[in-house]
């Protein structure tokens, strides 16, 4: 069930109308059947799947504290129930890709439907698992108590992918009604809304047709159309989080932020931490700090720094370590080539830019003015877009194809953007709304709250505000019959 | 081995670290106040310290540590 289908919208509604009606010590149970019920509308075979994990994950945890308790370390259980679910993930997601392309035509296939969401709740139970061994959050003694976080409807989708420690309290303790989570939640989805089905679906109708034939378009047009790329999936992602964070925030559950304005990110690795960045969290605190914090690579550090020095020590255990973090994170979007080409990229990218920090630190002027941090924010962008050619292609060939049209046909004759698909009207929207999303950012990097702004302000206005976006969304948003709604783009890793 | 020790000690693995001579920490100094202290550089500092003192913090330590004073406090209750 997309969060932009009219299926949602009437369940949302109805599941808001039967919390508040409840007692409170009922609603957080409320919200786990409407959770699991959200999530058998994605099909029956993904809820057998997402039981039965949740069931492993619930019972190791309780294996590591039992253990832990007795004075053991409990690392058996973490084996078993990280082994389970990423054994899992591997099976349904990876096995094709990897029997393929180890054995060719002859590998053997499985046809297991993979269920929606996978990734991210895997994510999720892994980070539990994980913080309850090393003593970060307590074991949840009660099975439902767990499922109702894990698979909390705004996040199993497509994330956050949020702590138990962070959300898992407030889920629980069941919200009353207030004017202040309701209205703050309202703006937020319909923020999302828009940002959905006024910017990103429009511009993807014109990066979908330039990307099915790019031959038709000069290669400035095909920059342009990667340039839109990059506004559409921050659009579309940036969309769905305000959407689930929203709703969460209804309920009186805050949920991880995701973004915050990654565009203005003066250098690649400042722009992973502020670009889905409850995922680099994860492959922060559960990859590369237990690389690094593994007793191999405590080794390898101590035999480089008595052998080359310690920058060798510092960098080359630090450099491996982000090499399998991009690796994974690479993997994580997908089975496909062209995003382990694109993992591989933005690690080449960060271990360049690591290794190379006390050269350029050396060159940086002293004083860091306008324009030196607007070429740096250039730069930075020019490099990300160049990632989303590998990333938005299905092929290494579709994606070498879009790059030597840019390169070696930008300025020649071609058909206008008018042929992928997008007219004048659609321009005449996409302009102010790109501009107010360009607006809400600069606020957002000044630190200025807007939705905290309106709140001071008189009833009528808060509630016009909420109406007047609600109107966008139906005039000039892109739905109805034809209309994919289940085309969130990160719906699909 | 008394704060004033442990911090005798720490200041030199922090200069080490970071390569600075002149850095000198204290119980409120944070990462926002060393120029390079960032998530990758603090496990490097970690187990710099760690092979110092010759003691292991556990994960819930490292990640609950806030200040400089945090760190000095975990150091001699691991001593």
């Amino acid at each position: 069930m997309s969060f932009t289908s009219f299926r949602f919208l009437c369940f949302f509604a109805a599941v808001l109308a039967a919390y508040f009606v409840l007692p409170r010590r009922a609603r957080p149970w409320m919200l786990l059947c409407a959770s699991v019920g959200f999530y058998a509308a994605a099909g029956l075979a993904g809820l057998l799947w997402l039981g039965g994990l949740s069931l492993a994950g619930w019972l190791s945890a309780r294996g590591i504290a039992k253990a832990q308790a007795e004075g053991r370390s409990g690392r058996r259980f973490l084996i078993l129930g990280v082994g389970l679910h990423l054994g899992l993930l591997f099976l349904l997601k990876y096995f094709n890709f990897f029997a393929g392309g180890l054995l060719g035509e002859s590998a053997p296939a499985l046809s297991l439907a993979v269920p929606a969401g996978l990734s991210f709740f895997v994510f999720m139970a892994v980070g539990y698992l994980t913080d309850v061994y090393r003593g970060i959050c307590p074991a949840e003694e009660n099975y439902g108590r767990y499922l109702a976080w894990l698979c909390f409807f705004p996040h199993i989708l497509q994330g956050p992918i949020d702590r138990y420690a962070d959300t898992a309290p407030a889920l629980f303790a069941g919200s009353v009604f207030d004017e202040r989570h309701v209205l703050r939640g309202l703006w937020r989805i319909l923020w999302g809304f828009l940002q959905k089905l006024v910017i990103a679906d429009r511009l993807g109708i014109l990066v979908s047709g330039v990307w099915a034939e790019p031959e038709n378009f000069a290669g400035w047009r095909v920059a342009a159309a990667v340039v839109c790329y990059a506004l559409q999936i921050y659009a579309d992602f940036a969309g769905y989080t305000d959407i689930a964070l929203g709703a969460a925030e209804i309920f009186g559950v805050r949920l991880a932020e995701n973004f915050d304005t990654p565009y203005f990110s003066r250098s690649v690795p400042e722009f992973w931490r502020r670009w889905h960045m409850t995922l680099g969290a994860w492959f922060k605190d559960y990859l590369f700090f237990s690389l690094q914090r593994s007793r191999s690579f405590r080794q390898m550090g101590k035999k480089l720094k008595a052998r080359f020095g310690k920058t060798a020590a510092k960098n080359l255990p630090a450099a491996l370590a982000l090499a399998a973090v991009w690796l994974f994170t690479g993997l994580w979007h997908g089975a496909r080539l062209t995003y382990v080409v694109w993992g591989v990229y933005y690690g080449v990218l960060i271990i360049i830019s690591m290794l190379c920090e006390p050269l350029v630190a050396r060159l940086r002027p002293k004083k860091e003015g306008i324009l030196w941090n607007a070429f740096r924010m250039a730069r930075t962008f020019a490099l990300v877009c160049l990632g989303y050619v590998l990333f938005r292609s299905a092929t290494l060939a579709e994606a070498g194809i879009i790059l030597s049209r840019i390169f070696t046909a930008t300025f020649a004759a071609g058909k206008g953007f008018s042929a992928a698909g997008i007219g004048r009207a659609d321009i005449l929207i996409l302009a102010p709304a790109l501009l107010l999303r360009l607006a809400v950012s600069i606020c957002h990097a000044k630190g200025i709250d807007l939705r905290e702004k309106v709140m001071e302000r008189a009833l009528p206005l808060r509630w016009g505000i909420a109406l007047v976006l609600l109107f966008a969304v139906i005039i000039f948003g892109i739905y109805g019959p034809g209309y994919d709604a289940a085309s969130f783009i990160y719906f699909e890793f | 081995m008394n704060r004033n020790e442990v911090y005798e000690r720490l200041n030199a693995v922090f200069r080490e670290v970071f390569d600075d001579e002149n850095l000198t920490v204290a119980d409120a100094t944070t990462a926002a106040d060393v120029e390079d202290w960032d998530s990758l550089s603090h496990i490097t500092l970690i187990a710099a310290v760690e092979d110092e003192f010759d003691i292991s913090f556990d994960m819930k330590t490292v990640v609950g540590l806030k200040c400089v004073g945090d760190m000095v406090d975990a150091i001699l209750q691991e001593m």
